[in-house]
């Protein structure tokens, strides 16, 4: 039996004592992984496309990046990411992700900058492959994807613990593994001091690098622990700060005004962020996010749309009212491009036990266009709405309406 | 030892009688749905593809996407087959380009495709689970009520790795598998908004990287829906995506080595 366990002991330590070759040059099959990734990041949807913004965007990332020596390997890249939260990553193919929700708490380009800059430091420096080579093994990225899957069962769509589940269910461990931990320490503060280079060399405010995290620190503190696995493991927030102001050479004032300049990234992010926020069944920070976009464009239906639908969760008649009050602001104003106000309209009465104005707010919905949106479960829970109030007739919808009015009375 | 062939069997009979037993499963209307199921839309598969070497395992997130897009060649031409007719619902990455709002509405089914997941996992064989999603874009897309969403996994062993398993048998006995599939599909009614079928498979050996081996493994998924299915594919084509990834590879390493000063 012995000379079996010999054998074997001697079978595994010639393939695991194979010589592991450390590599001076770029990692290819690394990149290849993560153009791999950035294709199911596209195709599931995480890219979210603005022909206006993306230009613009990319056009910061040039300016910054214009003279640094990139390997040929690496195309940098910005694409906007379909979530709420306060994140940002870089792959090391060179694709640089910004969060919706990032976009939407920022306050102005120069601070934007700062972030495109600190994200394409970690790909021009191959963080990802340092960050890969230094793990002892590749198993690390799985035992902390594993621990972070389980973390996040139960969690569910877009945002924190969903979006980290989502990432490691589509095998996505590079993205994860940049969107959940960022990168070392050491590295986290060079993209910050890179950033801050960059931001400076392209005629920007270097105080805005540290307006940028203090942006950050006030939303953190709001935010639960699970959404700031990101910015959790970059250095302590405060210690970037003063390392930055040291950069500059002075103490920065905090500005944590809107810049004009900006105001045409600002809204529409807040805006989606809110739609986000509320399709991620987070009504609270949906209103959070579209009461300031509904202080600065009053007059855009989409803006009274998105608060009736993070009222209308509610049981609360009071606020039940609101949304109802919110969804016809709307249709005031034209209705919203996003979602027709007569479906949350319908919402509402359902909600409120009106289901003969409930199914009329419906029919009216599917009479409007044969074109619109959940036609086909509209029209089905129309039916069973009707089924079940024995709808047969507009004479007897009317008797109902009564009936239903008298039961209200009761 | 002829105890313990008799405890193998009975536990092989056993275990074939509780878990097969809950498979598929089925929402109660299933037969009252199924009669106006005349054609179904296959949405994108979902794969994940790892390499099991002699200590370790690694993702291959390269070949992910062409074996998607074989499983569900696969699961169109055995719908086609049968009495029902493949929905066409064409996502290629061309038509995702052109069409945003396909991609978002993709990207929307994600949280609702979970949460039947885990309803699934702890539901008997008849199951009444809603879909939460906004299929109907999909549905609009396809003109189809009735969409399959198709997920699942499997592994490939590497040459050492093949070795040392031989070698550890050799010398212990026994062995593992090289290669495994595994794949679920769930059908969803769109105008009911509820999953009404569910099966899955688990095979092995079975290597996903060879098409004819998920096309068998597809028709296995599908015929407690669909009844046998008796299409067959040329295995011909069993290279087509090792030599796609290969292909890939060495077009990444021409061009960084061109690109180098």
């Amino acid at each position: 039996m012995h000379y079996r366990v010999a054998i074997a002991a001697v079978v595994l330590t010639f393939f695991a004592g194979m010589p592991v070759q450390a590599e001076e040059k770029i990692d290819l099959k690394l990149i290849s992984r993560s153009h791999a990734e950035s294709d199911i990041l596209w195709r599931n949807g995480f890219v979210l496309e603005d022909s206006l913004l993306q230009p613009e965007l990319q056009n910061v990332l040039d300016q910054l990046t214009a003279g640094k020596a990139v390997d040929p390997a690496i195309k940098l890249r910005v694409c906007l990411f379909n979530s709420p939260e306060l994140n940002a990553f870089a792959m090391p193919d060179g694709s640089v992700y910004l969060f919706v929700g990032l976009l939407a708490r920022l306050n102005s380009m120069d601070e934007l900058a700062f972030v495109i800059g600190h994200e394409a430091t970690h790909a021009i420096a191959w963080h990802g492959q340092k960050y890969i080579e230094q793990a002892k093994s590749k198993n690390t990225i799985f035992q902390m994807l594993s621990l972070t899957t389980s973390l996040a069962v139960g969690s569910s769509g877009w945002s924190g613990a969903g979006l980290i589940n989502s990432l490691s269910q589509l095998g996505l461990t590079l993205a994860a593994a940049a969107s959940i931990t960022g990168y070392s320490r050491d590295e986290e503060s060079e993209a910050d001091m890179s950033g801050y280079d960059m931001v400076r060399a392209s005629g920007r405010n270097g105080c805005a690098c540290v307006d940028a995290l203090r942006a950050l620190l006030s939303e953190i503190q709001d935010q639960s622990a699970l959404n700031t696995f990101f910015w959790g493991s970059h250095p302590r927030t405060v210690d970037r700060i003063h390392a930055l102001e040291e950069r500059a050479g002075t103490a920065c004032v905090s500005d944590a005004a809107l810049d004009s300049g900006y105001t045409h990234i600002k809204y529409p992010m807040l805006k989606l962020r809110a739609r986000m926020w509320n399709r991620a069944g987070m009504p609270q920070r949906a209103l959070v996010s579209v009461a300031p976009y509904i202080k600065a464009c009053p007059n855009d239906p989409d803006g009274h749309c998105i608060a009736g639908d993070a009222l209308a969760v509610s049981t609360n008649a009071d606020t039940l009212a609101l949304a109802a009050q919110s969804y016809h602001r709307a249709l005031d104003l034209g209705g919203a491009e996003y979602r027709d106000p007569l479906l949350g309209l319908a919402t509402v009465a359902e909600a409120s036990r009106d289901t003969v104005a409930a199914v009329t707010y419906l029919e009216h919905y599917l009479d409007g266009n044969a074109n619109v949106p959940r036609r086909r479960s509209t029209r089905r829970h129309m039916e069973d709405l009707k089924k079940a109030y024995h709808w047969t007739t507009r004479a007897g919808a009317d008797s109902l309406r009564v009936d239903d009015a008298n039961r209200k009375e009761d | 030892m002829v105890v313990n062939r008799r405890w193998a069997a009975v536990s092989l009979v056993g275990m074939c009688l509780v878990g097969c037993s809950a498979l598929p499963k089925q929402s109660k209307d299933f037969g009252e749905a199924s009669k106006s199921m005349t054609k179904m839309a296959v949405m994108p598969p979902r794969f994940d593809l790892q390499k099991v070497g002699v200590l370790s395992g690694d993702l291959v997130t390269e070949m992910n996407h062409d074996i998607e897009m074989v499983i569900k060649e696969a699961a169109d031409t055995v719908i086609a087959a049968s009495s029902l007719s493949a929905a066409d619902l064409d996502l290629s990455d061309q038509v995702l380009a052109d069409h945003p709002e396909l991609r978002t509405a993709i990207f929307e089914q994600d949280a609702a495709v979970k949460k039947v997941h885990t309803a699934l996992a702890g539901a008997g064989k008849e199951i009444d689970i809603k879909y939460e999603g906004n299929a109907d874009p999909l549905a609009d897309a396809a003109d189809c009520d009735y969409l399959v969403f198709m997920e699942g996994n499997g592994f490939f062993s590497t040459t050492g790795a093949e070795v040392a398993s031989i070698a550890l048998a050799a010398l212990f006995g026994g062995g593992s598998p090289q290669s495994g599939t595994f794949l679920s599909a769930f059908v969803v009614d769109v105008t009911r908004q509820e999953v009404i079928w569910y099966n899955q498979v688990d095979e092995k050996p079975s290597d996903p990287r060879k098409p004819t081996n998920l096309l068998g493994d597809v028709k296995k998924l599908f015929k407690p829906l669909l009844g046998k299915s008796f299409v067959q594919w040329d295995d011909s084509r069993d290279h087509e995506i090792t030599d796609r990834y290969k292909e890939r590879m060495k077009a990444a390493e021409a061009k960084d080595s061109a690109k180098q000063p």
